[in-house]
This record gives structure tokens, sequence and C-alpha cells, in this order.
């Protein structure tokens, strides 16, 4: 479905690459997780396979091939919803209910209404938020605003997500639903989710995409990364990789799950 | 929040003081800000309405008052300069206030604006609360590191100038962020749309529509026979 191919970018004014030969493809259910340190280049590559790039950051030097689907990749809101990492400009800012801002995409597509209104029940229902369905999205929390998000980018039924930093607003409760939700989205759809701390991802991605300093370190199912002997030293893995990574190579455990169990299977010391 | 006029009317009412503001009658202008001045002690907003009245836009007339007399413009000239700054302003205060940023939006929206116009006017007005938001949070903090700044005004207006530069780098980031967003939210398609909520013009707002349309004529003829 993606086809990423010696895929570079740098930025208008700047004399660095914020990605540089990247290459990989995705398949059409795929979940893919992209992890790597601040700076890497996480939110760019969303960017890219978006389609964002040529038009917001004129300017930046592009190399390589994008495509989706076979054809050269463009920001189109049928094809890919796409949930950014600040909560603040997520949301329209024109709707004046929950609901309404879960329709308001689909009210631009031009679906017909009872469509409209079908699709909002039915993400109002998978997202818990029938509480909230009449609320005013300016009175939202983070973590609300966050779900709200989600669910109207969910609502237009796209082919590819992509969530950039979904986690990061969301409580336990919350980030199950989205668990569930990225369960569901599979059958039809890819969805590629960037995210630093990705514990909530283990055993739901397929592939995991490592990134440093905008080059690509690893691209493969997570275990391998965790059990392989990649020479990952001076690159910033997120604590709970490396702690996974030691316990696997002393073949304590095989997974993040079991390493859990494992951890709280001592007794605590007083 | 109270919606007294559709949409339409209030930035029709918008139109006309940049009308009056252009033309510099100045017994049109007087009595525009006489009645944006009564009408603004009977909105919903009232309080938020004069508070920026108060803290942003007469310090900024005092500032242009200042500049243009420093520069040689004559008194009389310069209050008048003033005057028009205030008609350009307080009356949008006055519509964005009193109307939901939703309800505007809907209403461009149902009117065919082009996307790019109606939301480039949507993203201003949300932009000044951004800016006002972020404005406060950089000053929270800095009062945090030690800035004392007390209840007295003056010092409270000038110490945003140290300010403005942080908080408009933020907005430009997120003005970037938000224009993506945005293009997922499929506001720039054209073809049909559906919407679910319209806004029918009330036979109060076509009263005020019409009595705007002729004032507005009253005032073009008569700047023209003044010229």
């Amino acid at each position: 479905m993606i086809h990423l191919r010696d895929f570079s970018f740098r930025y208008p004014a700047s004399d660095r690459y914020a990605l540089r030969n990247v290459s990989f493809d995705v398949g059409d259910r795929e979940i893919i997780s992209v992890i790597g340190p601040s700076g890497a280049g996480k939110s760019t590559l969303g960017y890219a396979i978006a389609g964002l790039l040529a038009k917001h950051f004129r300017g930046g030097v592009l190399e390589g091939i994008v495509e989706l689907s076979g054809n050269l990749i463009s920001a189109d809101p049928t094809r890919i919803g796409y949930v950014f990492q600040e909560t603040g400009v997520q949301l329209s800012g024109i709707t004046e209910s929950v609901a309404e801002e879960i329709g308001f995409s689909l009210e631009q597509i031009g679906l017909p209404e009872g469509e409209i209104r079908k699709r909002i029940d039915e993400q109002i229902s998978i997202f818990r938020l029938e509480t909230l369905r009449d609320r005013h999205p300016g009175s939202l929390s983070g973590g609300e605003s966050q779900i709200v998000a989600l669910a109207a980018e969910a609502a237009k039924y796209p082919e590819l997500f992509i969530l950039d930093e979904p986690s990061q607003a969301l409580d336990a409760r919350n980030l199950r639903l989205l668990r569930e939700a990225v369960q569901a989205w599979r059958r039809s759809a890819a969805v590629i989710i960037i995210d630093e701390n990705n514990e909530w991802l283990d055993g739901l991605a397929d592939r995991t995409l490592f990134l440093n300093d905008g080059r690509q370190v690893f691209f493969g199912p997570f275990q391998e990364l965790v059990n392989s002997h990649l020479d990952l030293a001076g690159l910033d893995l997120p604590s709970w990789i490396e702690i996974q990574r030691l316990l696997n190579r002393h073949t304590v455990t095989t997974s993040y799950r079991q390493s859990l169990r494992w951890l709280k299977s001592f007794p605590t010391s007083h | 929040m109270r919606h007294p006029v559709h949409p339409v009317t209030a930035l029709s009412f918008v139109l006309f003081s940049f009308l009056v503001a252009l033309t510099a009658i100045l017994p049109a202008q007087i009595g525009l800000l006489t009645a944006v001045g009564i009408t603004g002690v009977f909105i919903g907003e009232w309080k938020k309405f004069w508070k920026r009245i108060l803290f942003y836009v007469v310090p900024l007339d005092c500032l242009l008052l200042f500049v243009n007399i420093l520069l040689g413009v004559p008194s009389a000239e310069a209050f008048r300069y003033a005057m028009r700054f205030t008609l350009l302003v307080a009356p949008l205060l006055l519509a964005v206030l009193s109307t939901p940023t939703g309800r505007i939006s809907l209403a461009l929206r149902t009117a065919n604006v082009p996307p790019r116009i109606h939301y480039l006017f949507l993203l201003s007005l949300e932009m000044v609360t951004m800016l006002r938001n972020q404005l406060e949070r950089v000053r929270i903090s800095q009062q945090l590191r030690g800035l004392q700044l007390g209840a007295n005004p003056i010092r409270r207006w000038i110490s945003l100038f140290p300010m403005l530069m942080p908080v408009l780098l933020f907005a430009v980031s997120q003005g970037l962020e938000k224009s993506m967003a945005v293009e997922f939210k499929g506001l720039e398609r054209t073809g049909p749309k559906t919407y679910l909520r319209k806004l029918p013009l009330a036979g109060r707002d076509k009263a005020h529509l019409t009595l705007l349309s002729l004032l507005s004529l009253a005032i073009v003829i008569a700047w023209g026979f003044r010229r």
C-alpha cells in the first residue's frame, strides 16, 4: 500500500536532513509502529506519508519516492485519517458539539445526512463518548480532545491512519479504547503509529520502524528488534525496550508482557 | 451564551462600521461608536468586551495618538485616526464576542463563501484566542520565575512586549500544524457538501440587514456630496 524508496527530506533553511534514505513498504492491513528519540524525524515521516511536505514546506529538499497504492501521495482526506501530535490544533475549532465535530469532515466530503448521523453514532459508541456528545469541543480536556479527534478521523473510514503520538494525553481507559479501535481499523485499513513510549503497542504492531537522527536503524517485526544483537549502543531506546532486550538476552522472557509478569512475580521488599 | 443576532447580520454590521470608518464622516463615526458602546453593555459577554476595550483598544488608541502627534500630525487629525482604529476593532470585537465562532463558520459555509477566505477569517479569530492563551501561559511562567507585576495595569501592559517574540513563534508553529490538520478535515474540498445544521435568517435579521443597507446607502451618498 505504502511504498517509500530512498526517501530524504531537508526542511527549508535547514542544513541538516530530517530524514535520510528511508525505505520501507507497508501492506494493506498492516500496523506499523514508528519509534525513536525526539528529533529522530518521526513526525516528518508522518507528514511525508500523508503528502504534506511538498505543499506546506515549500523550498524544502525532497528526494526519493513515496507512493500510496501505486499513486504519488497527496493529502486526500477521504483516504487518509491523520491525528496530529498537538491536540490543540486537531479539532476544527468551529463546531459547537462533539457530535458535530465528529461529523464535520463527513459534511465537507458531502456524504448523505443519514450516513453522517449513522457514523457519528457509531464512533460515539466505539469511543464511549455518550456523556460528551453535546459538550462544546472547546471545553474538553486534552485527553478528551484527543479521543474526539481519533473518533472524527475514524468516521471517515480512511484506508490509511497516521497517528502521531496518540497516547500522549490518554489515560489507561482511553488507551485501552484506542488499542481496541486500532485492532478494529486493521480489518480495512493500514495504521501507522508514531509513538515514542509505545508499550501500549506491544503485540499490536506487525512491524516496527526505528529511526534515529533521520536514519532508518531497524525495520521489521518488533520481537526481532528486541531479540536482535544489533548494536544499538549510544541510541536512546525507550527504557521499556532496553529492559526487554536485557531480559531476552538472558533468555528470561521473550515478550514485554512476559517481562512484566516476570518482574511482578518478585516479592515486594520493605 | 445568548445568540441575539444571525452571524450574517453581525458580520454585516462589522462591514458597515468599516464603511463608516473609511468615509470619515464625524457625526456618523460618533453615532456608531455610541451605538457600539450601548450594545456592548447588553451582550452576554459584556465584561469580556469592556475588559478588552480598556486593556487593549484604549492603550493602542493612546499609542496611535502619541505617535501621530510625535510625527507632527495635528492633534484633531490624530484623534480621528485613533477613533478610526476603534471603529475598525470594537464592532468586530462585539460581533465575535456575541456570536459563537461555530455559528459564524456555519453561516459562511452555508453562504458558499470560498473555503480559503472562510478559513482565513476563522483562523485569524482562533489565532487571537490562541495568542492570548499562550501570552497568559508565558506570563504565569515568568511570574513563577520571579517577574513582579502587581495590579498595576500599565506595568502589566508593558510586560507584554518582551513576551511577544516567543508567543509569535509559537503562533507560527501552531498555525502551520493547524493548516495541515484542516487539510484532513476536507474544508478545502470543492464539490457538494452536506450541512447537518442550517441557520436561516429570522425576520428580525432581515429587518436589521435592510436597515444596515439603507444606512450604508445614506452614508455613501453623504460621503459623495462632501467630496
